[in-house]
């Protein structure tokens, strides 16, 4: 292995070595200093991709991709994970927190160049397996029931995955992603199995039951793995996965189909929900199927848009979450005031909804051009039509729950003020950047989604 | 010669077998499994393939049982949780033993006839070569999921003891 195919690794290696100093100091150092070295290793990780943005790939090495696509990918898990990081809390003295998300990240990080099977299923299982530890550390039973459900499920998944890699591999020889587009009846079977088993990771309709427990009895940096990290590696797999489209019609088929459904029930469920938490959970499964849609159409417009979308959604869903972290379980109506009594977390919680409902100046508006774009451009008018009104109803809940978190307090103030930590407030101020910014100027956004679409 | 240490091993094998899952204790059913993986290395060795005798060792007897041992001690064994698994799973040997019957059926059928033709020879450096050559960061990301899922064991275990770790 040559000195360029090494350093090439050394994001995940980087990543994988911060989650194993985590763990290591997660028995004797308080969580501050585990927290300071998981950041600055995963920051180290993020410095050292966004360095070889420029550099031509290394000597393609055989099972992970090392092309602008796994680098873009690496950048948006490398963000999140760092996001996440900075509310990530001690249970009850256990401080194992930092190591699962650089662990998950890690998972991303494979997840984003896997061009091969194994790397694949060892990245998407990295992150589910870190997702599960996370849930289940607060000792509270809705943490319980969000992480057995998550843990079970996942167990089903990984189990169909893996059946799914088995069918496609004997009916094409071959555990190269770029090799599992044949026709016939094995890679029809495996393309199904692969599909039902990464939909349950994406959270699409009919899997998506394990999202909206996981969001609302989770910690929620274990939410924001499942709606930011995860999203955004599985989603990059997808992308290389919908170029062969593996059992071909029964991929883009069903893809679709998963898709219109989460895009559908997602947001009519949202609208019923009261809990911040909850309304962003059911709102996660209808941000997975737009992107679903956008792959099943494919089309000229299918790469750029999905990585569009995904870096428009991905500091949102953050910023949310770590709002909804610092102020715990609230509801719609105890939201009011937030941006008075406690301005940062207000604004950014209000911007992100913005961006999630897809209005200027955010970057989310920029997501859901693409979005409409890509799916007329496919000319899968059916599937535009289930985006369009899955869109127009989004409207109604997320604006409702940002003018609750803009709007002046009812009477005397009550609530006190949620304590922001130094990193969540840094978390919260990036975020913010990274919707604003390339909201009114997209163009190096374009261009990076544009150089790394396939 | 040899054929009969190989007959040997795999009666040893068979009878350890046979008694770890007959066992109550679940201390006693790993010594006598392991003991049956032990075995049956030494009836691969005796058949001249000490490749997959090495492999059963390192793989079985080696990772396997340590994954075991690692659940063993990590949740609760006491002689409650033992009456509460066996009330739970009262029936449930019939299904492994059902699976096993008939994958027996085409092994007993082939007995008498000729083998298949030796596969091609998987030797120890070609596998070495794969796992630290190509598929070295694959065997790497497998050490992480294994690190993950250790972390996840570590907060299960909490979880039920209701305690500081």
């Amino acid at each position: 292995m040559t000195g360029a195919a090494l350093l090439s690794l050394g994001p995940l290696a980087l990543t994988g070595v911060a989650g194993i100093a985590a763990m290591a100091m997660a028995p004797v150092a308080p969580l501050r200093a585990i927290r300071g070295t998981t950041a600055t290793l995963m920051a180290a990780a993020l410095a050292l991709v966004a360095l070889r943005a420029g550099a031509a790939p290394a000597p393609a090495y055989a099972l992970l991709a090392d092309d602008a696509l796994a680098r873009l990918g690496a950048a948006l898990a490398l963000l999140a994970g760092l996001g996440i990081l900075a509310f990530v809390r001690d249970e009850d003295g256990a401080r194992e927190g930092p190591a699962l998300v650089a662990l998950a990240t890690s998972g991303g990080v494979a997840l984003a160049g896997a061009t091969n099977g194994a790397a694949l299923i060892l990245g998407l299982e990295i992150t589910t397996l870190a997702m599960v530890a996370l849930t289940l550390m607060p000792r509270s039973a809705p943490a319980a029931e969000a992480g057995y459900k998550l843990f079970l499920m996942g167990g089903v998944s990984a189990a169909t995955l893996l059946l799914g890699a088995a069918f496609a591999f004997a009916g094409s020889g071959s555990l190269a992603l770029a090799d599992w587009g044949g026709s016939g009846g094995l890679a029809a079977v495996g393309g199904a199995l692969l599909l039902a088993g990464l939909a349950f990771k994406f959270s699409l309709a009919p899997f998506h039951m394990w999202v909206p427990d996981l969001f609302s009895g989770a910690p929620a940096s274990a939410s924001a793995l499942a709606g930011a990290l995860s999203k955004v590696a599985t989603g990059v797999a997808l992308l290389r996965l919908a170029e062969v489209a593996p059992g071909g019609a029964v991929w883009a088929l069903g893809l679709g189909a998963a898709g219109a459904a989460a895009a559908l029930l997602g947001n009519i469920v949202a609208i019923r929900q009261e809990s911040l938490a909850r309304m962003l959970g059911y709102s996660t499964i209808a941000h997975s199927g737009y992107l679903a849609m956008i792959l099943a159409a494919g089309g000229p417009l299918a790469g750029e848009a999905t990585l569009v979308y995904l870096a428009a959604y991905a500091p949102a869903v953050v910023a949310a979450l770590c709002v909804a972290s610092a102020l715990g379980g609230v509801s719609r109506t105890e939201l009011r005031g937030l941006v008075r009594r406690q301005p940062l977390a207000g604004f950014a919680l209000g911007l992100a909804l913005l961006s999630m409902v897809g209005l200027p100046p955010a970057v989310g508006f920029i997501g859901k051009v693409y979005l409409f774009s890509a799916l007329a451009a496919a000319e899968a008018w059916a599937l535009l039509a289930a985006a369009a009104v899955g869109a127009a109803v989004a409207f109604y809940y997320y604006l409702r729950f940002g003018i609750a978190a803009l709007a002046a307090p009812e009477g005397e103030e009550t609530a006190p003020a949620p304590a922001l930590s130094v990193g969540a407030r840094l978390t919260l101020a990036v975020a913010v950047a990274l919707i604003v910014l390339p909201g009114l100027y997209p163009e190096p956004l374009l261009a990076l989604a544009g150089a790394a679409a396939p | 010669m040899s054929w009969a240490i190989a007959i040997w091993a795999g009666a040893l094998a068979l009878a350890a077998a046979a008694l770890a899952v007959t066992r109550d204790s679940v201390v006693h059913a790993l010594l006598l499994l392991l003991g049956a993986l032990v075995a049956l290395a030494a009836a691969f060795f005796a058949l001249a393939a000490p490749f997959a005798g090495a492999i059963q060792l390192l793989i079985y007897a080696g990772a396997v049982v340590a994954v075991f041992v690692f659940v063993v001690m990590t949740v609760e064994a006491g002689a409650a949780a033992r009456a509460r698994e066996r009330a739970l799973f009262a029936g449930a040997w019939q299904l492994p033993a059902a699976v096993a019957a008939l994958a027996l059926v085409p092994m007993l059928l082939r007995l008498g006839g000729a083998g298949a033709g030796a596969p091609a020879p998987a030797g120890a450096a070609a596998l070495g070569r794969l796992m630290f050559g190509d598929w070295a960061v694959v065997t790497e990301l497998l050490s992480l999921l294994l690190i993950a899922g250790m972390i996840g064991v570590r907060v299960l275990r909490r979880r039920q003891k209701g305690g500081r770790p």
